[in-house]
């Protein structure tokens, strides 16, 4: 692992308006709010988050799927924040994504052999029987058969389907994957079989993957750091033997004291929040988390924590760590 | 164990007709649940689990593509003979389901009081107001703070956790026996998930009704039942308490899945367990052992015949002809 980040975000947003009838713009969803991080080369980022924390808004801006409100992004030291689509285009093969319903993300009327060759028709510029072999090559690499080529995504397995999703992000040869939820719709021995083929790939191919997922147990196992979003928030991130000892923001340790264990003898104190998630059409003032937080006091109703490093490595947005 | 079984499945088959024949969803399956307890069934997709809780509600059409066999023993009844009228006053009455999706399970064109008040309506003699007295009582019941309001606010007012507890309190608001909890919290973060796994544990106790909770996550079973069956391909391969299935597992299958999971305490200290090959289709079932094609262990007599669900001393019931001489091999998380 080399300290060169391949990928850096400073201070990103990515706001979504909303519009009364008149189209004037009447609020903001603020779905990722003044996040920075760095993924080094070849290492795996965890995102964690309940849903609607902007974990997947966060993955799809960083590879500007979507387009920032603010901030700025660097893949491998070049700005690319302000890149148009077609100036982004050549950069698109560097970084790919790998979505959670390998279903709904592949076209029911293609079969798998189109579907991948498609992916190479607007990268590259090679000869069809070339092409042809290197998708061969790749079904091969993610476990699949020369049969699949010809196969229909309803003809799969969820992990079949999955894997033509993974082969789809690694033929144009990315050096970034962003994989959401890849693992979540999977049952748990095709489970295990996907999170071994991830961890082979990349050692491989020395990719850099950030990991989205709500299930801790899966992102510990698969990640070198992990970051803790709530309401488009980074509010804790550290290495992950580290985080899951000793989680510092409260939420962090809510989360993971919710997460069940396969030991029945295991009767782990549980902090049970209150409230719901508030909506990020209008997030409270001062710390995001304090209408839930066991903790709170005056300053976190009024005063937004600004990230400090709190130990080597380990950031955290919160008074009173 | 002296408690009183409320439910009985013996034998219990489910046949599909389809374009393509006729599939078994669940073969055999046979299982009791006992008043007060959490029985969890578990398993990964299509091995049959929820086809098990719908033929208990007998939700399947008979008249046109579904057959049962077997016999599913309530209230000394055998709801697979009972008239379809008595079935109606059954379902939802004295057993009652909780599905996964509450969104699709809620009408959305009705307010939450209603959908709670029409079962209620259905299965007790009451007026309009005591059934909106009592239904307000059960939101109350289940956590709901202000269910005065929630009363008249429609399901997309409602957060996912929210809207599941407003399924649970449908589900109990006519004090059923027997709940059948399918999946209740799939959909759900894990924070939620918590919650209403904790709401479930103690309604189970406060209304001393048996609860089927049917999930593929061992982990939540870990931590809510008190007895555990493991279902594959339409068959129950291993049946026993929680703490000995945790600890001894004795089925292949049952050990796999276990060693599939990856641990929150210890992170990646070694190569995750990977229980080779998929779960096959129900119309390519192996002859034989179920398990054979996947399974570490076989040998040429699991493709000959298949194995009986057999008790072994320790009261465990498992489906594999080498379970005993797999035990001595040692403790079987490592």
């Amino acid at each position: 692992m080399s300290d060169q980040p391949i990928l850096e975000a400073q201070h990103l947003r990515t706001w979504f308006p909303i519009r009364g009838v008149a189209g004037q713009i009447v609020g903001n969803v603020k779905a990722v709010d003044d996040v920075s991080l760095m993924l080094c080369r070849g290492e795996t980022y965890g995102l964690v988050g309940e849903t609607g924390c902007g974990k997947s808004t966060l993955g799809r801006t960083l590879i500007r799927l979507l387009d920032p409100t603010d901030g700025r992004l660097f893949l491998d030291g070049t700005d690319i924040t302000e890149l148009s689509a077609r100036q982004l285009l050549p950069l698109r093969a560097r970084m790919q994504m790998v979505f959670q319903d390998p279903y709904s993300s592949l076209d029911g009327r293609m079969h798998v052999g189109e579907i991948l060759m498609e992916t190479l028709a607007i990268q590259k510029r090679r000869n069809r029987k070339e092409n042809m072999e290197l998708v061969l090559q790749l079904l091969d690499q993610v476990g699949l058969l020369p049969e699949h080529f010809y196969r229909y995504p309803h003809e799969l397995s969820g992990g079949q389907r999955q894997r033509v999703g993974l082969a789809r992000a690694l033929l144009p040869e990315p050096e970034l994957v962003i994989c959401d939820e890849p693992v979540s719709a999977l049952d748990v021995s095709v489970r295990s079989q996907i999170i071994r083929l991830l961890l082979d790939l990349q050692e491989q191919r020395d990719l850099s993957y950030l990991f989205i997922s709500h299930d801790m147990s899966v992102v510990r196992y698969m990640s070198d750091r992990v970051g803790v979003m709530y309401l488009g928030h980074l509010v804790e991130e550290a290495e992950t033997d580290e985080l899951f000892r000793l989680p510092l923001h409260p939420y962090t340790q809510v989360l993971l004291s919710a997460v069940p264990t396969p030991d029945p003898r295991t009767h782990r104190k549980r902090i049970v929040l209150e409230g719901e998630l508030p909506s990020p059409l209008s997030p409270p003032t001062g710390c995001p988390f304090h209408t839930r937080c066991p903790h709170a006091t005056d300053r976190c109703r009024q005063e937004f924590p600004e990230t400090r490093e709190a130990g080597d490595g380990h950031f955290v947005a919160c008074h009173l760590v | 164990m002296m408690a009183e079984s409320i439910l009985e499945v013996n034998n219990l088959t489910t046949r599909f007709r389809t374009e393509r024949g006729t599939v078994t969803a669940v073969q055999g399956v046979s299982f009791h649940v006992q008043r007060g307890e959490i029985l969890g069934l578990v398993g990964e997709s299509g091995c049959g689990k929820s086809v098990t809780s719908q033929s208990i509600m007998r939700l399947y059409d008979e008249k046109r593509f579904a057959r049962y066999e077997g016999e599913i023993l309530f209230d000394g009844k055998n709801l697979l003979t009972l008239p379809e009228k008595q079935m109606q006053a059954v379902r939802g009455g004295r057993i009652a389901m909780v599905f996964q999706d509450s969104l699709s399970s809620l009408n959305p064109v009705f307010t939450c009081g209603d959908q709670i008040m029409e079962s209620i309506l259905i299965h007790q003699k009451l007026s309009r107001a005591e059934a909106k007295e009592q239904a307000v009582e059960m939101l109350r019941l289940v956590g709901i703070p202000d269910p005065e309001r929630r009363f008249s606010q429609y399901p997309h007012e409602l957060s996912g956790g929210m809207r599941q507890r407003v399924m649970i309190a449908c589900a109990l608001s006519c004090r059923p026996k027997l709940l059948i909890a399918d999946e209740p919290t799939t959909a759900l973060d894990v924070t939620i998930q918590a919650q209403i796994m904790e709401l479930i544990v103690d309604l189970n106790r406060e209304l001393d009704m048996g609860v089927i909770l049917i999930t593929h996550d061992l982990s939540v079973v870990a931590e809510t039942c008190s007895r555990v069956a493991v279902m594959y391909l339409g068959q129950i391969v291993e049946e026993a308490d929680v703490l000995s299935l945790f600890e001894h597992p004795m089925h292949p299958y049952t050990r796999g899945l276990l060693k599939s999971i990856p641990s929150v305490s210890e992170g990646r200290r070694e190569d995750l367990y990977i229980i080779e090959g998929t779960v096959p289709l129900l119309s390519q079932i192996p002859q034989g052992c179920r398990f054979r094609p996947r399974c570490p262990y076989a040998t040429a007599a699991c493709s000959e015949r298949m194995p009986e669900l057999e008790p072994l001393p320790s009261g465990q019931k498992v489906r594999c002809f080498r379970a005993s001489e797999l035990a001595e091999g040692g403790p079987s998380h490592v």
